[in-house]
């Protein structure tokens, strides 16, 4: 997050267009972890060393394209993780793998939504100072949740990421991977269905654990 | 409150801390990559980005025109330029008179010209002048054809003096001394006559131009009978080199057009068409104005030579040694035209010699009889005494 006294993006990146090297760094120290974040899950453990090269493809692209950026429309920042997600999508196909274009490929109705959380014996979420225990489960759950993340196909799988980890509104996410809304909103909640099906499956709530 | 709270999609948050916790919740690139990354990003701004930019700048500078070009204004702007232009194109090289309608000659009064101004224009005016009576001829009513297409429907009727060039519409020609000159043979004088001094030989060309021009226009109007691409093809130039090297030709096939106008028709013409300009001289006297005795005598002159010729009239000129040494020669006349010696008329026992000065002088002979030769030598001595 920026401060409230320091520039936005767009206009960091209007300013990088006219040759101000210095709004591209602090552009770059902005983003730089949530994008290299966003590409390596998008990527998952079998990409994972490709992580470097697609953000680098990233960021040059930005760089090149500097004169042709027009604000209009989107953020920097949205701007900045379609490209991203673009070449995760070429990095997919040239690796052989296939990419499912249509998110909802052998899904049937509605995704599942539990009556209560199953999750409900969980510690509660967003600690400000988590015990030691609650700090070992979380640990755990976000190494599964990597797991099940690799489980999702890759439009579910960004929308997700896009929406809880980088924080971007669903209309950002529909923006980001150039969809439409309900059709970014469809895939978050088939993300969701299944993270909480295949966290709840594998996490034993915290008193069952140990 | 965001969107996707309104739309039910809220954020899980379990599975967001779950994320914040994940392993990789703290991975950022590695130095050497964001190193890389700014120096490039700075090596980029600090390049020039001209070919960039100016292909960019190409583009839409084009698509600027092409939207410029196609605003209702600019287009119909251009669309009449482009009229225009074909209008002028097929309009290109056509006499005038041809693209105007019809119209009557204008009479003017005779302009009040200097008698004595040796001036260059000073011919030109008497071939139009001359000109203007042959359609009036060959149509005596009231309103003569005075177009080049009403001139070219009655040239049957004035075959005998087709050969005149019809520049109907000028209007220098006093009424009152065209009506003298109607039965006047058309000047021709410009073709047999060349000039002898600077101011008259640049007469002389204006009147050749004149010629020319109305030999262009007939030129015209024969390919305008045929066929289109013929016409085309075959279209009267603009430029003065190309009149300049079809007016010999010009004069020649005149020349053979009108055989009885005889050598002293033109300069007969000359002289009616602006009687005050001229004057003439015999022997060692100043010269004189031009009179009505000298006027009946040159009209004598010139019917003499018209009638039916002896055997040698029509012969070709001579050596001027011959003319010059002629055992029974009167005394020549010279005609001045605006101070300058335009002619010269030799007598001998046979016949007469006009000589037009120039460089070198061109002499025509018109035999007669020698009793018309005698009479013609008194009244000269008469009408000059």
């Amino acid at each position: 997050m920026r401060a409230p006294d320091e520039p936005d993006d767009d206009t960091l990146m209007a300013a990088y267009a006219r040759g101000d090297t210095a709004a591209f760094e602090h552009l770059y120290r902005r983003h730089q972890a949530g994008l290299y974040r966003f590409v390596r899950r998008l990527l998952g453990n079998a990409l994972a060393a490709q992580t470097d090269e697609v953000f680098q493809d990233t960021w040059l692209r930005v760089v090149h394209a500097r004169a042709r950026w027009d604000p209009q429309g989107a953020s920097f920042r949205t701007w900045l993780y379609t490209l991203a997600h673009h070449r995760v999508i070429d990095l997919l196909r040239r690796s052989g793998r296939e990419v499912a274009l249509d998110a909802f490929e052998g899904e049937d109705g509605e995704p599942w939504q539990p009556d209560a959380p199953a999750w409900q014996h969980w510690p509660a979420p967003a600690a400000a100072a988590p015990h030691s225990e609650e700090l070992v489960f979380w640990r755990r759950a976000g190494e599964r949740l990597l797991q099940c993340l690799e489980q999702l196909p890759l439009p579910q799988r960004s929308a997700f990421l896009l929406h809880h980890d980088d924080g971007l509104a669903l209309d950002e996410v529909a923006s980001a991977l150039e969809v439409g809304f309900e059709t970014a909103k469809t895939r978050l909640r088939y993300a969701m269905s299944k993270l909480r099906t295949c966290m709840g499956a594998y996490l034993a709530p915290q008193g069952e654990a140990r | 409150m965001s969107r996707n709270e309104d739309d039910g999609v809220a954020r899980d948050a379990w599975l967001s801390e779950a994320l914040r916790h994940a392993p990789d919740a703290d991975a950022v690139p590695p130095t050497a990559l964001s190193e890389s990354i700014l120096r490039q990003a700075r090596a980029a701004a600090s390049a020039p980005r001209v070919p960039q930019r100016r292909s960019a700048s190409l583009g839409q500078n084009l698509l600027a025109a092409w939207s410029w070009a196609a605003r209702p204004a600019v287009a119909a702007g251009f669309g009449g330029v482009i009229l225009a232009t074909v209008v002028g194109l097929m309009w290109w090289d056509r006499p005038l008179e041809d693209a105007l309608p019809p119209r009557e000659v204008a009479m003017a009064p005779t302009p009040a010209a200097p008698p004595e101004a040796p001036t260059v224009a000073a011919t030109p005016p008497a071939a139009p002048a001359a000109a203007i009576e042959a359609p009036r001829q060959s149509a005596p009513s009231t309103d003569p054809p005075t177009s080049s297409r009403a001139l070219r429907a009655a040239r049957p009727a004035a075959s005998p003096q087709r050969a005149a060039p019809t520049r109907s519409t000028d209007a220098e020609v006093p009424a009152g001394t065209a009506a003298q000159r109607a039965p006047m043979p058309p000047p021709v004088m410009a073709e047999t006559l060349p000039p002898a001094s600077p101011g008259l030989r640049s007469a002389g060309a204006a009147a050749n131009s004149g010629i020319a021009a109305a030999e262009r226009r007939e030129g015209a109007h024969d390919r305008m009978d045929a066929t289109a691409a013929a016409a085309k093809a075959a279209a009267p130039l603009n430029d003065a080199a190309t009149r300049a090297a079809r007016a010999p030709a010009a004069l020649a096939q005149r020349r053979d057009a009108a055989p009885d106008a005889g050598p002293i028709g033109p300069l007969r013409a000359s002289v009616a068409a602006f009687p005050e300009r001229w004057r003439w001289k015999r022997g060692d006297s100043a010269p004189q104005p031009w009179n009505d005795s000298l006027d009946a005598w040159l009209a004598r002159l010139d019917d003499a030579t018209r009638r039916p010729p002896p055997e040698d009239r029509n012969r070709p000129p001579e050596p001027a040694a011959r003319f010059e040494a002629a055992p029974d020669a009167a005394a020549p006349v010279q005609l001045w035209l605006d101070g300058r010696l335009h002619s010269t008329l030799r007598f001998d026992a046979t016949g007469v010699t006009v000589e037009a000065a120039g460089d070198p002088p061109v002499r025509r002979r018109a035999g007669m009889s020698a009793t018309d030769a005698a009479a013609l030598r008194a009244a000269l001595d008469q009408a000059t005494r």
